[in-house]
């Protein structure tokens, strides 16, 4: 009895380790690093955000969507694919638009990067974070009035397969943005409407000005005086 | 030279003078020296990153009889991990769907959940003293001050209740955690 318990114990202690390696953790990471886009009419913004799985153990499959566009703006977003997977010895046809694989962080960029890959760095932690990028490209209609804002709102919605339980849980993350549309040249020009620019008697004209005017007057004046046609007797 | 043109002169030379005066020293009542300012304007980025692990995911109640109720998940807590790149404070909405299966299903409201957060982060107090329910549409449950290098945990503890006389068979359910920068107000619609 005493040896069938130790012998339950060790394996146990043995068996614990692996068991707990193979809990699952789902991870979802994202940078965006911008949210306001200047462009200008008729043009296409490539907008782009990075999605990273760093702390996660399970692939993490990623579908991209659209969840406010109120301005009717052309996106395209990157292409959904069916990809087939082997999940625990299970082909499973999974619909995504990008799936990222567990890449912890790295103390030093590869010399080699795998394709694909992005190494993100934050002012957090001193390690760089391996991540693919997504592009989604938006155009500007080409008659865009000047000065328009539009606002786009996209979502990352993140699942991860295999295990099996009572209720699926999934990640979701929003990416907001404002798209403010400018001329392509810069210009700077005085708007003065009608009915405006001083009234009264104002002319404009600056202090210096005036006083030689006066002087340049007097001056006329005593040459007048001078030089007019003297008077016969 | 007669006396006439010197005069004129003279008030040339003067006219200049005072010009000249006039333009750089001399200053109304009332008026004090003023200073030119140069302003610019300068702009930075800030990348928002937000990273969060779920841990205790699947949620797994097991095997359960029909009519019964406040069954815990297991294992429990599910933990919404706010990893130390996360370096932007941010919001978790969550909600779910239907349990389904072949022999029928059951609303999400049977799934019930208390949340505990972070001491630094913020929780439903609906759902931080008491239970929630789950529902169709998303539910504010915790927000948490950026974690800008050290983890930050809060926990959804999962209960579920059996409508009495359910079929028998295995139901699926989905819970979405929906993660984003304060400020951002997507995850609520």
């Amino acid at each position: 009895m005493r040896k069938s318990i130790c012998c339950f114990v060790f394996c146990l202690l043995f068996m614990a380790p692996i068991l707990a390696a193979t809990a699952p953790a789902y991870s979802l990471g994202t940078m965006q690093p911008i949210n306001v886009y200047v462009t200008n009419p008729g043009k296409t913004v490539p907008i782009e955000f990075y999605i990273f799985n760093a702390y996660g153990n399970r692939v993490t499959h990623v579908i991209i969507s659209v969840v406010e566009n109120l301005d009717n703006l052309q996106v395209q977003l990157p292409p959904l694919k069916t990809n087939m997977w082997n999940i625990s010895g299970i082909m499973t046809p999974i619909e995504e638009n990008l799936y990222v694989e567990p890449m912890p962080m790295v103390a030093e960029k590869p010399a080699n990067p795998p394709e694909g890959v992005y190494y993100l760095k934050t002012t957090n932690v001193t390690d760089y974070i391996p991540a693919k990028k997504v592009t989604v490209n938006v155009t500007i209609p080409a008659d865009a009035q000047l000065g328009t804002e539009y606002k786009l709102n996209l979502m990352a919605d993140a699942n991860w397969y295999g295990e099996l339980g009572t209720a699926q849980v999934s990640q979701s993350r929003p990416f907001s943005y404002r798209l403010v549309v400018v001329a392509e040249n810069y210009s700077e020009t005085l708007y003065n409407p009608p009915g405006e620019g001083g009234g009264g008697w104002s002319l404009g004209l600056s202090n210096e000005m005036v006083f030689g005017i006066v002087i340049a007057v007097l001056v006329i004046v005593i040459l007048f005086q001078q030089f007019r046609p003297k008077r016969h007797r | 030279m007669n006396s006439g043109r010197i005069a004129i002169g003279l008030v040339f030379i003067i006219a200049l003078a005072a010009m000249l005066v006039f333009k750089t020293s001399t200053m109304p009542a009332g008026y004090a020296v003023t200073s030119v300012i140069n302003a610019t304007s300068a702009s930075v980025t800030v990348n928002g990153v937000v990273d969060v692990l779920l841990l205790n995911a699947p949620v797994a109640f097991g095997g359960l009889d029909s009519g019964t109720t406040n069954n815990p998940a297991s294992p429990t807590p599910m933990y919404v991990n706010y990893t130390g790149n996360t370096n932007v404070n941010v919001e978790t909405y969550i909600n779910g769907s239907n349990f389904t299966a072949t022999a029928g299903f059951f609303a999400i409201g049977n799934m019930s959940y208390n949340v505990t957060v972070s001491v630094t982060g913020y929780a439903n107090s609906s759902c931080n003293t008491s239970r929630c329910r789950y529902t169709i549409a998303p539910r504010f449950v915790f927000n948490e001050t950026a974690p800008l290098g050290t983890a930050k945990n809060a926990s959804i503890y999962h209960y579920i209740d059996i409508p009495a006389g359910q079929a028998p068979d295995t139901y699926t359910g989905s819970i979405r955690v929906c993660t984003e920068m304060i400020g951002v107000t997507v995850c609520r619609t």
